[in-house]
């Protein structure tokens, strides 16, 4: 045992004060934050009524989000990766459902409830 | 860096008329929409297009029930609005409602835009993955489908 004390441990890593000119992707700016909220309620409202006519949208929009994160003008691209996520949903749950309904259809066996 | 630097001061520097514009519309879209559904008879089939999922399924989604619900809302009948669809009427509409005064106040004050902190982004759509299973069980159907 040495009586040298132990290097003090790094600084966490932090991001950078808004308005610091930063790094890409190190969220240097919030200009295209709306991409990421736009993206969201897209990806929420493919799931509660509006099928593939939100969801894909939200997973253009969320990717949109990702790229300008990627850029350093956006710091929540992780937001438009969930609608990327739900829109992806959205869109596999609409083909299940009409390719159900097309097989409920053709076999005759479609029933209401 | 100057284009970043710019480009922040240059949303800054635009004029508050501009900023509220597309808020603004949005509002008065959710308004007359609101509106809408407040006169119309949402429990009268034509009068909107119905569910997507209700039709091609024959099972519930999530949202099912919420016009009906903005429908009683409007009329004072929290009760019948409940009824029609709980998770709309607590979570989606007041997070809804909330968003929407966000980003009104965001553009009025020229600031950034609202932080949607990620546990609400990953729990919302996780409650409504939940209560699209729930309320499609044929026991639980009389409390929380429409």
């Amino acid at each position: 045992m040495s009586d040298v004390p132990p290097p003090p441990p790094p600084p966490p890593a932090s991001p950078p004060p808004p308005g610091m000119p930063g790094m890409p992707g190190a969220g240097a700016s919030e200009e295209k934050n709306n991409l990421g909220t736009i993206a969201l309620v897209l990806g929420i409202l493919g799931l509660v009524c509006c099928g593939i006519f939100t969801a894909i949208p939200a997973i253009i929009v969320g990717k949109k989000s990702q790229e300008a994160e990627a850029q350093g003008l956006a710091t929540n691209g992780n937001l438009g990766k969930i609608g990327v996520i739900l829109g992806w949903i959205g869109v596999a749950l609409s083909i299940v459902a009409i390719i159900l309904n097309g097989i409920l259809l053709a076999t005759g066996s479609w029933d209401y409830f | 860096m100057t284009t970043t630097a710019d480009a922040a001061a240059g949303t800054r520097s635009a004029s508050r008329g501009r900023r509220l514009a597309l808020p603004l519309a949005a509002s008065a879209v959710v308004g007359a929409a609101t509106a809408y559904t407040a006169l119309a008879d949402p429990y009268r089939e034509g009068f909107f297009p119905s569910c997507m999922w209700l039709s091609l399924t024959g099972h519930w989604c999530p949202g099912c029930g919420g016009l009906r619900a903005v429908h009683e809302l409007a009329h004072g009948d929290v009760a019948a609005a409940l009824g029609m669809n709980p998770v709309v009427v607590l979570i989606v509409l007041p997070l809804g409602i909330a968003l929407l005064v966000a980003w009104l106040a965001q553009a009025w004050r020229g600031g950034t835009s609202p932080r949607i902190p990620l546990w609400l982004a990953v729990g919302v759509p996780g409650l409504l993955f939940v209560f699209w299973i729930v309320r499609n069980i044929p026991v639980l159907e009389p409390y929380l489908a429409p």
